[in-house]
């Protein structure tokens, strides 16, 4: 008996009893669309957090002070710009495309139209590419800005908005009050949600001006730009011997600074959503298992009622392993069918949630996992064939004489 | 050409061991057509058992044209119940909504042969229901889906088509038919073993063997009748017709 002929017998016998079947079917059809739907569930919120982190730049590595202690009572040494020479003018493979150095303090803002506090952030000209940012209006400030200790600042969207009422056409050119000083608004920043509240101005500028009349070299922070990605760890590598050597410590457990990457920060969330898409596979599973129960009920409930055409046919000479096989396809026919609406329904969610889910506030749009929608599939199948054995196995050990006999 | 040689059928009910056939020995030659008959526990249903290939004997040897199948698998014996046995039942069992000819297509099918339609259209041609191929089972008259069971039976060419009360459900003018028709399928050459407990469709055969008991109690030919196998279809069937009446007279 062919493929095709057990088939066809199967869709018979399922056609025979149309209701049940359907019901039967939609069991698996709901299991397989939620797996589908709830996987690109969390596919989407894991793509939008990532992509999020992306926004901050995957090829930045950032260099701390180290905070507290350092082992065997050496002494911290803070970050200077001797550090970010050292960094710079190293000649060693990998390649950093910026070091630039960053110095954090807090002061008021006051304009025209109104005064603002608001972290003020001293850095160098490659701020913008080092950390993502593009200018929204008018120019970054310039090398020679910063060597010339130039009282110019680059505005954020927030200090823009409570000073400049917002506009930041009417932020150019304006002088504002910083501290003891007048600083000339040259720029402006584009927002980009995760830190907009700041204005940046020349390093050299805020330590003659803001913290203690420039004769300080100490930076808070260095960001180092790798040439990518895959240039992340070499380029971390790299930057622990330089500040080892400039630092003067020899054993890496007494090193007084942190390295860190994004790319960490990225691996950490990844592991957190996988967690989570896994978490919502898992409850639709247990949807598709469910289903899987009442494939059983159901070809339980067809053996017994068809015993005497079992019993009919195995005395025309069906064997055992043909009357298995029968009910066998019949039971992943009926999950196969009940899979393949499954499927279209989920992928339809999906595509629905994507365009129509922002009409539901701060949604991450799902996004459809094609291994996911195979899986699925597959699964439906492998469930016809795992809970259709045990009815099946009862049909084809079924006697003839008594399964002839039966009324 | 079938051997049955000391067969015996026990069966435990219960406590008590019932034995059902008591050493049954018969022998039933090629193209012979054979009533065997006797009151209900007799034995009949277990010798339609044995003989279909359903069950096999506790003792002795069931030759099927010259195999022993007493001593077979579940497996072995429906290959030889497909291959060797054409079963016709007292309830027809045709498969419900399934044409006469995927019914009778079936056995080809479990058997993997070949030109299965070819075969099928011939087999129900030989019953005359050739018009009626595509009708449903519940499309046709009693004896018109007996006629296609019959079909079904036949359409392997086994050595034996065995019918088990073929006719109980059936009135009695589509019961005679239904016998003619065997007298028939056995003039053509084919053995014929019908098992019932109505004489007179008892007496369509050339042998009739009884039972009692488990035991043969007779076994008597009733075949001396003219002409037997010569002339067509049609004229051997009006000759059987006559029959059971001058049976009934003598």
């Amino acid at each position: 008996m062919t493929l095709r002929m057990a088939v066809v017998m199967a869709w018979r016998g399922l056609r025979a009893n149309g209701l049940r079947s359907l019901l039967t079917m939609l069991g698996i059809m709901i299991g397989v669309a939620a797996v589908i739907l709830l996987v690109g569930l969390g596919n989407g919120t894991s793509a939008r957090l990532n992509s999020q982190l992306e926004a901050l730049g995957t090829n930045l590595i950032g260099v701390f002070q180290a905070r507290g202690s350092v082992s065997e009572g050496g002494q911290v040494q803070p970050l200077t710009d001797r550090d970010v020479e050292a960094l710079r003018e190293s000649t060693e493979a990998p390649r950093f495309v910026t070091v630039t150095p960053v110095k954090q303090a807090s002061a008021v803002i006051k304009g025209a139209h109104g005064s603002w506090r608001t972290s003020i952030v001293g850095s160098s000209q490659d701020y913008p590419a080092a950390l993502n940012r593009t200018v929204e209006a008018g120019k970054f400030f310039t090398e020679s800005q910063v060597r010339t200790r130039a009282r110019v600042v680059v505005l954020g969207p927030e200090p823009v908005r409570k000073v400049f009422g917002g506009v930041p056409a009417a932020a150019l050119g304006e002088q504002v009050r910083i501290g003891s000083q007048m600083f000339e608004v040259v720029g402006v920043l584009k927002p980009n949600g995760q830190q907009d509240d700041l204005a940046v101005m020349p390093i050299t500028a805020v330590r003659t001006y803001l913290v203690d009349g420039g004769a300080d070299d100490r930076v808070d922070q260095l960001v180092v730009q790798a040439t990518g990605q895959d240039a992340v760890p070499a380029a971390m590598a790299k930057i622990t011997r330089v500040l080892m050597d400039t630092h003067r410590i020899d054993d890496p457990a007494q090193k007084d600074f942190e390295v860190r990457s994004n790319l960490d920060l990225l691996e950490q969330y990844g592991e957190v959503t996988a967690v989570f898409t896994l978490f919502l596979a898992s409850i639709a599973a247990i949807a598709l298992l469910v289903g899987g129960i009442g494939v059983m009920n159901i070809m339980l409930v067809t053996v017994t009622e068809r015993t005497r055409e079992i019993g009919l046919r195995k005395a025309l000479g069906a064997k055992r392993r043909t009357v298995l096989e029968q009910f066998l396809v019949e039971s992943t026919v009926l999950s196969g069918i009940g899979g393949s609406v499954g499927v279209l329904l989920g992928v339809a969610l999906c595509l629905l949630g994507q365009r129509f889910g922002a009409a539901f506030g701060d949604f991450a749009p799902p996004r459809l996992s094609i291994p996911s929608v195979f899986l699925a599939f597959g699964v439906s199948l492998c469930i016809g064939l795992f809970f259709g054995a045990y009815p099946a196995k009862r049909a084809a050990r079924l006697r003839p004489i008594e399964a002839l006999r039966y009324e | 050409m079938i051997e049955l040689e000391g067969v015996a059928k026990s069966y435990r009910a219960g406590a008590a061991q019932v034995r059902a056939l008591d050493g049954i020995d018969l022998r039933v030659d090629d193209g012979d057509f054979v009533a065997i008959m006797g009151p209900s526990g007799s034995g009949k249903s277990t010798m339609m058992n044995i003989l279909g290939c359903l069950d096999v004997p506790t003792e002795g040897r069931y030759l099927l044209d010259g195999t022993d199948v007493s001593r077979m698998t579940d497996d072995e014996l429906a290959e030889i119940r497909n291959r060797k046995i054409g079963l016709v039942f007292q309830s027809y069992n045709l498969l419900p909504r399934t044409t006469a000819l995927a019914n009778v297509e079936l056995p080809l099918v479990y058997g993997n042969q070949r030109a299965r339609r070819t075969r099928a259209l011939r087999a129900l041609e030989e019953v005359g229901l050739a018009d009626r191929a595509g009708h449903l089972p519940n499309q046709l008259s009693g004896g018109q889906q007996q006629r296609a069971a019959i079909a079904r039976a036949l359409v392997t060419r086994p050595t034996m088509i065995l019918a088990d009360e073929p006719t109980g459900n059936l009135d009695t003018e589509a019961s005679h038919e239904i016998a003619r028709m065997l007298g028939r399928l056995s003039q053509a050459g084919r053995t014929v073993v019908l098992i019932t407990h109505e004489e007179e469709i008892a007496a369509y055969a050339r042998r009739v063997v009884r039972l009692r008991d488990g035991r043969v109690v007779g076994d008597e030919r009733t075949d001396a009748r003219p002409g037997g196998a010569e002339g067509s279809g049609e004229e051997a069937t009006r000759e059987i017709a006559v029959g059971p009446q001058r049976e009934a007279g003598a």
